[in-house]
Parts: structure tokens; sequence; C-alpha cells
């Protein structure tokens, strides 16, 4: 019996430690299949518009502009400088829309082409700043 | 008489020892294969299950820097022939690692179009998703995590003309 024991003792040994190391696995194996279920979970969730809202606040800000020009030249008392401070007064309205919306935006004229009465094309530059996404872009808006 | 009986004993008691030893040495050898199997085979699932999560999360990473690059290109896209961008950027947090190995992300120019490669070095897996874009872009690559998709000069004249990727 003697030689036996020792035999008995490595046999509890090797399930112990067989135990252990499958059990190790099982938890990897368990890490490993949470990863994919968020991979699966982050692919499932819908793609936020980031070009979208961006290209949506330069078109809106394209017809602001082209509406305004449509009245500053449509009244003759009106010029340049009317067509500027509409603008400043639109853009801080409008900004403090979109922060409620999540963006920062700046609306500034860079050019004004024409004379006193009549404005023939204005040069605007748009910048649209959400957490992820900054987008400046600098066009040019011609009289109606 | 009484050598008789010595000799039938002794064999008798010999096998019996034998066979407890034999059964003790049996049991062990199947315990060990048993065990030994089993690792083996749990092993391979694991490296196997790995695998796929990684293809799967870099699929799934990848599509998202697709979507940021395409973002992009429409956004650049949108200042027309008299307009001029100032700058476009598009970023966004991916996460570092894909199951424990870190991962490159390459952009890369081709005919009509850009491709987007994502690999790791450990298990060896690489995901390919092409691009249909009309900004051209710089080949580019940045590590795994943070991202941005950014419109640069990448010629040194002053003027923004490629789309690069950028770790931010």
């Amino acid at each position: 019996m003697a030689d036996v024991i020792p035999i008995d003792r490595e046999r509890g040994q090797i399930l112990l430690l067989g135990g252990l190391i499958l059990a190790a696995t099982f938890v990897l194996l368990a890490v490993i299949l949470n990863g994919m279920i968020y991979a699966e979970n982050v692919a499932s969730q819908g793609e936020d518009a980031r070009a979208d809202d961006a290209l949506r606040f330069r078109s809106e800000t394209e017809e602001a502009i082209a509406g305004t020009l449509r009245q500053v030249n449509g009244d003759t008392s009106l010029g340049p400088a009317a067509f500027t401070s509409s603008i400043r007064d639109w853009e801080s309205v409008t900004a403090e829309l979109m922060v409620e919306r999540g963006a920062r935006v700046s609306v500034r004229t860079v050019t004004v082409v024409g004379d006193s009465t009549h404005i023939s094309s204005v040069t605007i530059h748009v910048e649209y700043q959400t957490r992820r996404t900054y987008y400046a872009v600098q066009f040019e808006v011609k009289a109606p | 008489m009484m050598a008789d009986k010595t000799l039938t004993t002794h064999p008798r008691n010999d096998n019996r020892a034998a066979s407890t030893t034999l059964g003790y040495a049996l049991t062990l050898a199947i315990a060990m294969l048993l065990v030994s199997g089993l690792l083996i085979s749990t092993g391979g699932l694991v490296t196997q299950q790995r695998e796929r999560t990684v293809q799967t999360e870099l699929e799934v990473i990848g599509q998202r820097i697709a979507a940021d690059v395409t973002a992009a290109d429409r956004l650049v896209q949108s200042a027309g022939q008299s307009g001029s961008i100032g700058a476009v950027n598009v970023n966004r947090e991916h996460p570092s690692t894909v199951s424990g190995s870190s991962y490159v992300v390459a952009l890369r120019a081709t005919k009509g179009g850009s491709v987007l490669t994502l690999s790791t070095d450990s298990p060896q897996v690489s995901v390919q998703i092409e691009l249909a874009n009309q900004t051209p872009v710089a080949n580019s690559a940045v590590s795994g995590g943070s991202i941005q998709v950014s419109y640069a000069d990448t010629d040194g004249d002053g003027q923004k003309d490629m789309l690069v990727l950028q770790n931010d």
C-alpha cells in the first residue's frame, strides 16, 4: 500500500489542476463571447447621421441668406450694412437653437459684392461643430 | 503440505496486489486521457472562438470607420465648385483592443475609391472594406482607439486636398 498512496495523490493533483485549467478556459471563453456580443450590439445600433446634420445646417443657412438678399435688394433703402447686421441677428438666434441640438455654429459674412443699393453676391463662412464632427466651409451665394 | 499451501497462497496474493496497482494506474491513465482531451478540445474551441470574435469586431469597427470616411467625403464634396472647405474632421472613439489584441487600421487609395484594412497580429486576422469615395484619400495607417478622419494638406502647398486617418 505504501507504493499506492503517492499515485493516489498524483491523480488528485491531475484532476485538480485539470479542473482549474478547464475553469479558467471557460472563464476566458465567456470573456471572448462577451466581446462578440458587444460587437454585435454596437453593429445593430443605428448610425448617427453626422454628415446629414451638418449639411442640413449648411443648406438652411444658404436659404436664409438667399431670402435676406432678396429682401435687401427689393428695398432700396437697405444696403450691405443692413444685410450684414441681419445675418448677424439670424446667426445669434440660430446659434442658440443649435446649442439645444448639441451643435456649436457660426455664420460669418466674408465679402459682399455690390453697390450701396444692390448686392450681387456674398461669400459666407459657416462653421458647424459637434462633439464628433467639425465642418467649416466657405461658399458664395448669388442674389436671386 | 505446508510447502504446498505456501506455494498456492503466494501467487493469489501477488495477483491481488497487481490488480490494485494496475487499477490505480489504469484509472490514472484514463483520468489523464480525459483531462488532456478536454483541455485540448477546449483550447481549440477558445482559439477558434477568439478568431471569430476578432473577425466580427474588426468588421464592426471597420464599418464604423468606413461610415466616418464616407461622412467626411460627403462634407468635403458639399463645398461644390464655387465654395471651399475650411476644415472637415470626423472623429469617433473605438475600442483600443479586440479580444485583448491591438489592431491597425490602414486606408489605401485604389482605382475609383479606397480600401480600409483592419488587421491584428495575434491571431492573424485581416478584414477589408471597400469604399467608393469622391475625395482622394492619402495612404495612412493608425492604431485602434480614437480615430479621426480629417481633410488635410498632404503635399504641403497650403491647400487641403486629401482625407487622412489620424489618431486623435
